[in-house]
């Protein structure tokens, strides 16, 4: 079997159709073993008849994307309703400023949309042969850390120096209000990698959770100042505690 | 993998506008908040977000592919790629976010962006040729025989037709191969 390029494209076109004869078939996947070219050429052709029914699909979820966005945004309040809400939000605030002025409370806890969580990623991470992994990391993942700690603990035990696994830890421990053990947990992780500077936002959160703004405030400053992980986060959480 | 995890797959694929919605009002402020963590403006997360949600669609065309992770821990990859590269590109600035050797090494994102940017490029140098060529092509790559595109195209003969379609194929070869871009995205 010759390939030229002028016969090329059909060649390729014939063994992608599987109207190659069994024989034909067998000396043009010899050639293409050993033809790193011809092999990019064998996948082109084919990409070429697949790539329309992929800008199909696309074009219609970027419809269906921009679709539900544009609800969402149409469905946000109007000029004269804002309005009112402005009026009502400021009624709000001050009640909130006396009542804060009368009972002095430390506790924050409705910061969940700037302190977000984020997710473990092990099972991406790849060659590690903890058999529980996908469960564990599956259990924290929808936020289940009760169940997903034991799988934590275990996995620990012959990853212990796992950074992400310890701050998953401390995590867990703080989302089950065990605030003092999850301190220990991520003042243990500085020692551990003192150039991740991740388990600093956490160890924040555990400290507002815990009721304690001070600490939390010097942290959270340290962060920013910093520009470390999460900066832009703590600016915004500063903010909302001063 | 939850059961959930499937449905969002199948949303996606079936372009599914309850399922869409659902994946949209779950993921995309969690998202937008991690990549916003992580430098990226709001209109630049919804922009990530729409096409992670592409590349893990296109993902999901493969006969042989099920989610090893879940739909979340999937998407946040992808997000965080595709935000890393942006980054990368627009502003010529290697991201020190913690984590980030564990996206570069994942060839298997990276594989999928690339076949969508050379599905794009394929697109656009169909629609750059004349439109004879273009209508064969279109027909001939959607499986049809030459007879029936001599047929639909009112064209002389199934031997001029393969002729035809022959030169045209090899010219939208030549202009996806001479692309500057194409080489990068093998």
């Amino acid at each position: 079997m010759k390939i030229t390029a002028d016969n090329k494209y059909d060649l390729i076109e014939d063994y992608l159709s599987g109207k190659m004869k069994p024989q034909e078939a067998s000396l043009f996947e010899s050639l293409l073993n050993g033809d790193d070219e011809l092999a990019i050429d064998v996948n082109l052709v084919r990409e070429l008849h697949d790539f329309q029914e992929f800008s199909a699909q696309e074009e219609s979820l970027k419809a269906t994307l921009q679709q539900v966005h544009n609800d969402v945004s149409d469905k946000k309040p109007s000029l004269g309703i804002l309005k009112y809400i402005a009026i009502f939000a400021m009624m709000a605030l001050g009640l909130f400023l006396l009542i804060k002025t009368l009972v002095h409370n430390d506790n924050i806890t409705d910061y969940s949309p700037i302190a977000m969580i984020e997710p473990l990623e092990l099972v991406t991470k790849a060659d590690n042969d903890f058999k529980d992994l996908q469960e564990m990391q599956d259990l924290y993942n929808s936020g289940d850390y009760k169940s997903a700690y034991p799988y934590i603990l275990s996995y620990l035990q012959n990853n212990p120096a796992d950074i992400d696994i310890h701050i998953a830890k401390g995590i867990a421990l703080m989302e089950m209000d065990k605030y003092s053990d999850a301190h220990n947990v991520f003042e243990a992780i500085a020692s551990l990698g003192p150039r991740v500077k991740k388990y600093k936002w956490y160890m924040a959160i555990n400290y507002l959770k815990e009721g304690n703004r001070q600490k939390a405030t010097e942290i959270l400053e340290s962060i920013k100042n910093t520009q470390s992980y999460n900066y832009k986060e703590a600016s915004s959480l500063l903010e909302s505690l001063k | 993998m939850s059961e959930h995890d499937n449905i969002y797959l199948k949303a996606l694929l079936e372009n599914d506008q309850k399922g869409v919605k659902a994946i949209y009002d779950n993921y995309l402020p969690r998202i937008e908040a991690i990549l916003r963590g992580m430098g990226c403006s709001k209109d630049n997360a919804w922009e990530i977000f729409q096409e992670s949600l592409i590349v893990i669609m296109n993902k999901g065309r493969q006969q042989d592919f099920t989610l090893s992770s879940s739909f979340y821990t999937y998407l946040v990859s992808v997000s965080k790629y595709k935000w890393f590269n942006y980054s990368k590109k627009k502003y010529n600035n290697e991201l020190t976010i913690e984590g980030h050797e564990t996206l570069k090494s994942d060839e298997d994102i990276e594989q999928n962006i690339n076949q969508i940017a050379r599905y794009r490029l394929y697109k656009a140098k169909l629609s750059d040729m004349s439109p004879i060529c273009r209508q064969i092509l279109e027909l001939f790559l959607d499986q049809n025989s030459l007879k029936d595109i001599t047929e639909k195209l009112n064209l002389t003969s199934e031997n001029a037709t393969k002729q035809k379609k022959h030169q045209c194929q090899k010219k939208l070869i030549s202009m996806i191969q001479s692309d500057a871009s194409y080489k990068g995205l093998l």
